[in-house]
């Protein structure tokens, strides 16, 4: 018995040392799956900081330079596709798979899934080592005057994105391997597990401990006696490190992957240079709408006025600029200004000229289509409406006075810039909004000291259009007060009150009209007329007698009667013996048993 | 004195064991003489006979089911009764009956009739054409070991080993055993096709004109001290909590279900399941020449003990999912205790 606790505790001290070298590699296993997040935690601090270099040399020289977005080069496009696009088929044919219940195949494809997800990060880390290099390279040689050094940049980027995980991995497995503890059980079964013995060691080191054990425990210590001398002369196998278990890294990484490839983008297409072309910065309305006459271009502007003149116009400034028209038109060529990145800056740096076209501006970045389509003057869509307004007016009206008005109101409303708001500047109202609109504009219209025949005559036509929805629509009155707060005057009787316009009178019709809808719309709602209360109609009906015929019991046939005579067949002598002599047996028999 | 004493011990015990894997191989070969083949079911049926536990053997037509528990009670001498379950049968029809019977001075009297439950090895031949009605009057027998009729109840004589067995095919016409009896199965034997060279070998034992005679082996008191024999096995502490890893690992939802049990499984194994494990082990130790049982032997019985208790789901029938391989996975799953990887 002392012998084999002897060796038990020789294999337990054994196994534990053992043990821990396996927490190391344990250690290892788990530290693998960060060493890819830990590789690209670099990449990611350094397009940080070339996004601030970027910023920071453009302030320091920003008089004559500016931004030009290059367009995005075909290799890395391709490589965005490639690493977006193979996770996204991988996942889409697993859960197809799933969809059809093809489990085994699924299965099988889910193994696959590390090398897949290998593939996806493999093109968005190369792109960035061999961007790496070419940015070290050029910094190298722009910060420091010496000539491209690429064995620098080599060297930067292997000890960053490849010796720094290593190190990582080294500090977590020392850790692993150092706090790692193993029990006296588990160092056992270590044994029991490489020898083949079945639990022996462990069986007997536990019935070892028990005070009274039964002959079959005994048993079993006797038996792991020997085993455990043989354990103590092997020597264990050397452990192999497994494979990094890719499926817990496989999301981080692939939105790290992403979220790179993001700011790629945005540092790669982006080049600080020099000021070439004076005239980087035009106005939005020279390219957007080309048909327009030079008379119409707005004149641009410096880009060092952004920041200065987006409120206070510089009467000066647009005078040299008038002159070159057409090379700003090929400057916004060359600039490839139709991506929205660029719409919006140049947007955001166009300085206005006058105070409309800032409320224009200012309503525009709002993006309050009801504000816009009140204030927005200036814009392209809104003089499109105003010639087909104009058109409409043509049309209606025959006499010529009123054409001669119309025109002085378009003058009238283009230089104020309130006109504008008539049109529907904004194509993402809806039919029903745009006609209410109206009609209040409309209302708004009769009660102006400066009000003209011409927009009577629009509202008449407005009307007309929404009386079928709203009855009575011409005998309304706009509303007199539309402030809610009373006006402490009383609720007498006054006749221009009509009970729509608030607090100012008795309530009269408030509500009901309003909710009518001002745009007719046909029932959607197809059903039967309501039948009204189930009506239970009782039919009298004559019972018919029927005719039966009755039979007399006496008239009745015999029910027992005779059958006739049955022939029956000679039987030869010898089949009556037969016969005779089978049931003689039979009745014999039957006196015997009884 | 004490390493005497404990020699001594180790002795008898070592005798006892290799008693118990003499007969068990005795039984096995008198089997054999008759079988061809279908050696891991004709274990199994052993095991469960030394273990004290019932048998349910599934398999198509003309595997020999019925002639392996024949060949076996030859084999042990005891005494056997087949039934041969169907629609109509009733539960008096296996339990027995009061009859009125005529007795010798003129008069008549109600006597028991016991019926063909009532024997110490039973054949239940296709059990599953029987009502639950019919059933569930084995519910009793196999657990407790006795048969109430009215107010009479009787005890059965050990050994008592129920073996039944079912067509997994012919479907129409039958009753699936509930799940209280399904539980009362130590095992689930799927019986399987012969091996190709095995075919010869059948024609020639069946075919000729040798007739082949199974002698009797052991009897019910040797069964019985081999009982006691397999229950004396030692279990250590991580075998105990392997096993019942195993059968938390059957239930749905469990902590140690894997996702496919979650997903497929309806219910999970009772308690009788870790019965089932340990004592089955314990008979698998002794036939490894081992006294304690071991992971391994949880291991090599777990699909014959489980696979019965696992009720699957819709889904799982769905897709073509077999108990066997969900206990595969959670064989997979479940490590053992103390393990290193």
């Amino acid at each position: 018995m002392n012998e084999l606790r002897r060796n038990l505790d020789l294999l337990a001290s054994k196994g534990s040392r053992y043990l821990r070298r396996f927490a190391l590699k344990g250690a290892m296993e788990r530290a693998w799956p960060l060493v890819g997040i830990v590789a690209l935690l670099f990449p990611l601090g350094y397009f940080g900081y070339r996004c601030y270099d970027i910023y920071a040399a453009f302030q320091a020289t920003a008089a004559d330079a500016s931004f030009s977005l290059v367009p995005v080069g075909w290799g890395l496009l391709w490589t965005m596709l490639i690493a977006l696009l193979i996770p996204a088929a991988f996942w889409l044919l697993l859960y197809s798979l799933e969809s059809r219940r093809y489990h085994g195949a699924k299965e099988s494809l889910a193994r696959a899934w590390p090398v897949v997800f290998l593939l996806a990060i493999a093109f968005p880390v190369g792109y960035f080592v061999s961007y790496l290099f070419q940015v070290l390279g050029q910094y190298a040689t722009v910060s420091y005057g010496f000539s491209p050094f690429l064995s620098l940049a080599v060297l930067l980027a292997v000890v960053l994105v490849v010796a720094i995980p290593f190190v990582f991995i080294g500090l977590w497995a020392f850790f692993g391997f150092s706090f790692g503890r193993v029990d006296r059980q588990t160092s056992l079964a270590l044994f029991d597990r490489e020898l083949g013995l079945k639990d022996r060691l462990q069986s007997a080191d536990e019935f070892r401990l028990k005070e009274q054990a039964t002959p079959f425990e005994q048993a079993a210590i006797t038996d792991a006696m020997p085993h455990a001398e043989q354990a103590l002369q092997t020597r264990l196998a050397n452990i192999e490190i497994a494979r990094p278990a890719m499926d817990t890294i496989k999301w981080p990484l692939v939105f790290a992957a992403m979220f790179i490839f993001v700011l790629g983008l945005s540092t790669n297409g982006l080049q600080f240079e020099k000021s070439t072309i004076e005239l980087a910065m035009v106005s939005p309305d020279d390219h957007v709408d080309p048909n327009e006459s030079e008379e119409d271009v707005k004149p641009p502007v410096f880009p060092d006025e952004k920041s200065t003149e987006q409120d206070v116009p510089e009467p000066d400034a647009p005078v040299a600029e008038e002159q070159k028209p057409t090379e700003m038109k090929k400057a916004t060529e060359a600039t490839n200004s139709e991506s929205s990145l660029a719409e919006s800056e140049e947007a955001q740096s166009v300085p206005q000229q006058t105070s409309e076209s800032g409320l224009s501006a200012s309503a525009s970045k709002q993006n309050q289509p009801g504000q816009a389509a009140s204030n927005i003057a200036g814009l392209g869509n809104e003089k499109q409406q105003e010639e087909e307004v104009a058109k409409k007016k043509e049309s209606k009206k025959s006499k010529p006075e009123k054409e001669n008005d119309s025109k002085e109101e378009e003058k009238d409303d283009s230089a104020s810039g309130i006109a504008g708001g008539k049109g529907t500047g904004s194509g993402k109202q809806s039919a029903s909004t745009e006609m209410l609109e109206q009609h209040s504009r409309s209302r708004e219209d009769d009660f102006d000291q400066d009000v003209d025949q011409e927009s009577d005559d629009e509202e008449d036509e407005e009307q007309e259009a929404a009386s079928a929805a709203k009855p009575m629509l011409n005998q309304r009155k706009a509303p007199v007060d539309r402030q809610l707060t009373p006006s402490g005057v009383g609720f007498e009787e006054n006749e221009e009150l009509n009970g729509r316009g608030g607090p100012g009178g008795l309530k009269k019709t408030r509500g009901v009209a309003a909710m009518l809808l001002g745009v007719p719309m046909p029932d959607k709602l197809r059903s039967q007329i309501n039948v009204g209360r189930i009506k239970v109609q009782r039919e009298r009906s004559i019972p018919i007698p029927n005719q039966v015929q009755t039979t007399n019991s006496e008239n009745r046939g015999q029910m027992d009667d005779s059958v006739g005579t049955f022939s029956r067949t000679e039987l030869k002598p010898w089949m009556r013996d037969v016969a005779k002599k089978y049931f003689l047996d039979l009745r014999q028999n039957n006196n015997t048993e009884n | 004195m004490a390493d005497q004493a404990t020699t001594q011990v180790d002795s008898a015990v070592a005798a006892q064991a290799g008693h118990f894997k003499q007969v068990f191989h005795d039984i096995r070969a008198e089997v054999q003489k008759m079988m061809v083949g279908q050696t891991a079911v004709i274990d199994g049926v052993l095991t469960a006979l030394l273990a004290g536990g019932h048998v349910l053997l599934e398999g198509v037509p003309g595997l020999g089911k019925t002639m392996i528990v024949r060949c076996l009670s030859d084999a042990v001498h005891l005494h056997f009764s087949r039934i041969q379950f169907t629609p109509d049968m009733m539960p008096a029809d296996i339990q027995g009956t009061m009859v009125l019977t005529e007795t010798s001075g003129g008069g008549h009297e109600l006597t028991f009739q016991q019926g063909p439950l009532i024997s110490n090895l039973i054949l239940a031949d296709e059990i599953n054409r029987a009502t639950p009605k019919t059933q569930s009057a084995l519910l009793e027998a196999m657990q407790e070991k006795q048969v109430t009729v009215g107010s009479r109840t009787i005890h059965l004589e050990e050994p008592y080993c129920v073996m039944a067995t079912q067509n997994p095919v012919e479907q129409e016409g039958t009753y699936p055993l509930p799940e209280a009896q399904l539980d009362r199965f130590l095992f689930k034997l799927i019986v399987g096709y012969p091996e190709e060279h095995e075919y010869a070998d059948i024609v020639d034992r069946t075919t000729g004109s040798e007739e082949v005679e199974i002698k009797p082996v052991t009897d019910g008191k040797t069964i019985m001290e081999l009982r006691d024999v397999a229950r004396a096995v030692a279990v250590p502490q991580n075998v105990k909590s392997y096993a019942v890893h195993l059968v938390m690992a059957t239930q749905p939802d469990s902590r140690y279900a894997p996702e496919s049990v979650s997903k497929y499984t309806l219910l999970g194994s009772s308690p009788r399941g870790v019965q089932g494990l340990m004592l089955a082990g314990k008979v698998q130790a002794l036939l490894n020449d081992r006294f304690a049982v071991s992971t391994d032997d949880v291991q090599t019985v777990a699909h014959g003990v489980l696979r019965h208790r696992l009720i699957l789901n819709f889904q799982a029938q769905a897709t073509n999912v077999t108990p066997d391989q969900l206990i595969d996975d959670i064989l997979e799953q479940v490590k053992t205790p103390h393990a290193v990887d």
